[in-house]
């Protein structure tokens, strides 16, 4: 039950963060270039890719098809989402997170707030993970 | 319902999303280093087809041309944001019906230009932010 929350949970949230990111993915280059981590042409490719793969990733973990690798998949990008935010506020304020929403108004929050939503969403695609690598062992 | 369809299906989804987004940032890195920058520089010179402009640096969608009637201060001039529009002051071409007659004598294309860029209008160039 607490797996099937979880799916559901994190591939909702997954699927709502990259529809915007698909609609205008010129507004999230920018915002991905403004992180200033990657080269300009790597930021591009990352700002178009990007979306797809939480897309996908989102309805892997929905249907319930590759959850393992697709749970893990999610973990490592949440952890890499982590890392850039801490790096960005390192180097100044975090005017536009780009998680969610594209508008250049829409993220009020402070960094605390990122690091724990993020830190939530970690703990339940690392939960989706070990369960599934639990059964497996177990049905070994 | 069986499994293994909607795997493929959903494989193949995945794939040519994957591709299609791959093959769009490929033209968006082709085009990147022609967007006009219309926030710095001056007035710029914006043709009225033109579809992306940076702001900036940024790259920024044009949502549409208004004719500079009378120019106002106006709180919504970039970079200040209202609703997720913005504008900026450029150079265009002029409309249609605002345009004279025909050239009368076959200019040199060195004339026909300095012609084209001396009739240029102002215009507010809304875009998105």
């Amino acid at each position: 039950m607490v797996q099937l929350i979880a799916r559901f949970g994190l591939g909702g949230v997954f699927i709502y963060a990259s529809i915007e990111k698909i609609a205008s993915p010129w507004r999230f280059v920018n915002i991905v270039i403004n992180y200033h981590i990657l080269p300009e042409k790597l930021a591009i490719y990352l700002g178009f890719l990007l979306p797809w793969i939480e897309l996908i990733l989102g309805i892997f973990l929905i249907v319930g098809i590759f959850v393992r690798g697709s749970s893990m998949a999610v973990s490592f990008l949440l952890v890499v989402f982590l890392a850039a935010i801490v790096v960005k506020s390192l180097n100044g304020t975090i005017s536009t997170c780009g998680c969610f929403s594209m508008s250049q108004t829409a993220s009020d929050h402070g960094l605390a707030f990122y690091i724990g939503r993020d830190v939530f969403f970690l703990s339940l695609g690392l939960l989706l993970f070990f369960n599934r690598a639990k059964i497996i062992l177990s049905r070994n | 319902m069986n499994q293994k369809p909607m795997r493929y299906i959903l494989i193949v989804f995945a794939v040519s999303g994957l591709v299609c987004a791959f093959l769009r940032a490929n033209s968006f890195i082709s085009e990147y280093n022609r967007y006009i920058e219309v926030c710095s520089n001056g007035i710029a010179y914006v043709p009225k087809d033109t579809k992306f402009v940076k702001c900036n640096g940024i790259v920024r969608k044009v949502l549409r041309f208004e004719k500079a009637v009378i120019l106002e201060v106006d709180p919504c001039q970039c970079p200040k944001c209202c609703d997720g529009d913005c504008y900026v002051i450029v150079n265009s071409d002029p409309s249609p019906e605002s345009q004279s007659g025909p050239i009368q004598n076959s200019p040199s294309p060195a004339d026909a230009n300095f012609r084209e860029r001396s009739n240029l209008d102002v215009y507010i160039l809304w875009i998105s932010c």
